[in-house]
């Protein structure tokens, strides 16, 4: 540890720049794709009434908890490697419930 | 747990809670208030008489023959407490609200209904955190700050987690203030945590929902979002048919809907083309017992009375609608009735007292490791630290008592004001912001220390302007000023309490302020002699020679 940080702030350890972002960003893709999987292919189908604003709803929660959470990776890159995986995944899933369901 | 993530998360809780709590402060202490923004519409106004709602009919009929722009839609305000109803509309064109009402003489009478605009000044500051200007701008502000406020929440648990079994309760009172501060932060955060987990997630949403459901359009709904989202929509038009009819009178509307949902409490009936055959009467309300958004719909035909929608009723509905409107209901507090109204306004202070005891623990955290840092000889770093430790004092103290004042003497001067000032809204948002902005720029001027005891003071004296000003009115008849009793004494008794409250806080702060370490940021006293070499910030709160 250096002194006691820049100017007046508490020490921030490597990688939570990278962490925080990945956290952001893949964990906002993240809670959009299940949102959207939930839409699709949860109960009552996607013309279900009202079911469009628990999608939108839904999409916060695994937002905010991603990013939340992002800072338990060991480094950076493992959160982005990790949290892009599940990313892609997720809106794989999507796309073939839209073509196929 | 390994300690440098501990660490991390420990420096997350410091930097979201630095950059978050300020605007959170203001939108919580304000949010806090808007709990009770119907008694406070109600204490800031005169009583209006209404129409009573047997009389209602025919003031029906009377406005749809006389005016052709409520000929779309017709809304009628049902009285609480078997109070006057009053009927209103929106003219098409202008998108200006009327108010409909009978002279003496039977004759039909329209104007513009008064409105205090002092509950809608305290939700829009609320809503704003405080920032001043753009609406949408502040909006995605909030949003923004919703995120790392939740990253706040839950680091705050992780470095909390291990000690949660331990001491969460023990409330160490005594010597060691800081520890009791921290033990009261903790406390509080625990306490409150599912509420404030409710309120970052929701408020993530209403600022960031419509850019999601446009995104959403295109990812998941193939572009059919607008279509799917009328399904459901007991507002959808109806076809007017042309043909005149006779509605049934607001009364037996009521009855038809409470016989079909006992527990509903009605508030309004809109009716949709009234006068028309295929008229429809919109009656919103809510159910106490059940978790609702502020106000859902049913749907009756407004001349046969039938029942053609309860789905937008709470627990008539699917269950995707009971959980959308959950979700904003854990936001707004609008269910369970008085008992959560007031946990949402304990828990809305509570969390204003979280956002100014987090920060100024953190500056006091400044203080020892500036110590351990000037003993360790990292010289550099000495004025830079405490200069920003000491502009954080300032800007927490002046934020939340320039907040509570200028918010308290907005509200004490809506009965002096009304009827007085064309334009109410701007008053009540250029009052507050005139004590804020000047209580912000004293608290830096003058320094926390120094600051502190006048602004507590200050809050304490503008808080109690409000029982004050219906003192006045009681003794003083002259002054044309009024009070209603029922829930508007119950402003008057909060903030006659939170006055007291404030002057205790004022006379304790200047009794521990006297007793304050001379290291310390607090220190507001002079001193004497050279510059104590043990603290960094004792040398930079000096008073500079003149």
């Amino acid at each position: 540890m250096t002194g006691a940080g820049g100017v007046g702030g508490p020490d921030l350890n490597p990688h939570w720049l990278a962490k925080g972002l990945a956290g952001l960003i893949l964990g906002f893709a993240i809670g959009l794709g299940l949102s959207g999987l939930l839409a699709r292919t949860g109960p009552g189908g996607v013309e279900a009434a009202y079911k469009y604003m628990v999608a939108m709803w839904a999409v916060a929660p695994v937002w905010m908890l991603v990013f939340a959470l992002s800072f338990l990776f060991r480094s950076g890159p493992r959160a982005w490697l990790w949290l892009g995986t599940a990313a892609l995944a997720v809106h794989g899933a999507l796309l073939a419930s839209r073509l196929w369901l | 747990m390994k300690a440098a993530i501990i660490r991390l998360y420990k420096a997350v809780h410091s930097w979201t809670g630095l950059i978050c709590g300020l605007l959170l402060f203001v939108a919580f202490y304000a949010g806090a208030i808007t709990m009770f923004k119907e008694p406070l519409a109600a204490w800031a106004q005169p009583l209006r008489a209404g129409v009573a709602l047997r009389q209602a009919p025919r003031l029906i009929d009377q406005v749809l023959a006389e005016r052709p722009d409520a000929a779309d839609e017709l809304t009628l305000e049902l009285g609480t407490d078997g109070g006057d109803a009053r009927l209103g509309w929106h003219d098409p064109d202008s998108g200006e609200f009327f108010e409909a009402s009978r002279t003496a003489a039977g004759a039909l009478a329209v104007a513009p209904p008064p409105d205090s605009y002092l509950a809608r000044s305290i939700d829009l500051i609320h809503r704003a955190g405080g920032i001043p200007g753009d609406r949408d701008f502040s909006l995605y502000v909030m949003g923004a700050v919703a995120l790392l406020y939740f990253l706040a929440i839950v680091s705050g648990l992780i470095l909390i987690l291990p000690r949660l079994a331990r001491d969460l309760f023990a409330l160490r009172a005594g010597r060691n203030r800081k520890r009791m501060w921290l033990d009261a932060h903790n406390a509080i955060g625990v306490v409150g945590l599912p509420f404030h987990v409710f309120i970052a997630v929701s408020v993530v949403i209403f600022a960031f929902g419509e850019p999601i459901l446009n995104l959403q359009d295109r990812l998941v709904y193939d572009g059919r979002l607008d279509r799917i989202a009328q399904i459901g929509d007991p507002f959808a038009a109806a076809e007017p048919s042309g043909v005149k009819a006779p509605m049934l009178p607001p009364g037996q509307l009521l009855a038809r809907l409470r016989a079909a949902s006992p527990g509903f409490e009605a508030q309004r009936i809109v009716y949709i083309m009234p006068g028309d055959r295929n008229a429809v009467a919109m009656i919103g309300g809510r159910d106490p017992a059940q978790l609702s958004t502020g106000i859902a719909y049913a749907r009756l035909g407004a001349v046969d009375g039938e029942i053609q929608d309860l789905s937008g009723l709470p627990g008539h509905g699917n269950a995707w609608n009971a959980w959308a409107s959950g979700f904003t209901a854990l936001h707004f507090g609008t269910f369970g009735g008085a008992p959560v109204r007031w946990a949402y306004f304990l828990l809305g202070l509570g969390g204003a007292f979280l956002f100014y005891s987090g920060n100024l623990l953190w500056i006091e955290s400044r203080r020892r490791r500036a110590r351990r840092a000037g003993a360790a000889g990292a010289v550099q770093n000495r004025a830079a630290q405490s200069r920003a430790a000491r502009a954080m004092a300032s800007a927490t103290v002046g934020t939340a008592f320039g907040c509570i004042a200028g918010l308290s003497l907005s509200i004490a001067a809506a009965k002096w004001l009304h009827g007085h000032v064309a334009d109410l809204a701007s008053w009540h948002v250029g009052l507050y912001y005139g004590v804020f902005l000047p209580a912000l720029a004293w608290a830096f001027a003058r320094g926390a220390a120094r600051s502190v005891v006048g602004l507590i003071a200050a809050a304490a004296f503008a808080t109690a302007l409000i029982p004050l000003a219906s003192l006045a009115a009681a003794f003083v008849p002259a002054l044309g000023l009024w009070n209603h009793g029922g829930a508007t004494l119950g402003v008057d008794l909060i903030a006659a309490a939170g006055a007291l409250a404030l002057g205790w806080a004022a006379l304790r702060t200047r009794r521990g302020l006297a007793s304050i370490p001379r290291d310390s940021l607090w220190f507001a006293g002079r001193r004497p002699g050279p510059a104590t070499p043990s603290s960094v910030i004792d040398a930079c709160t000096r008073p500079a020679p003149i």
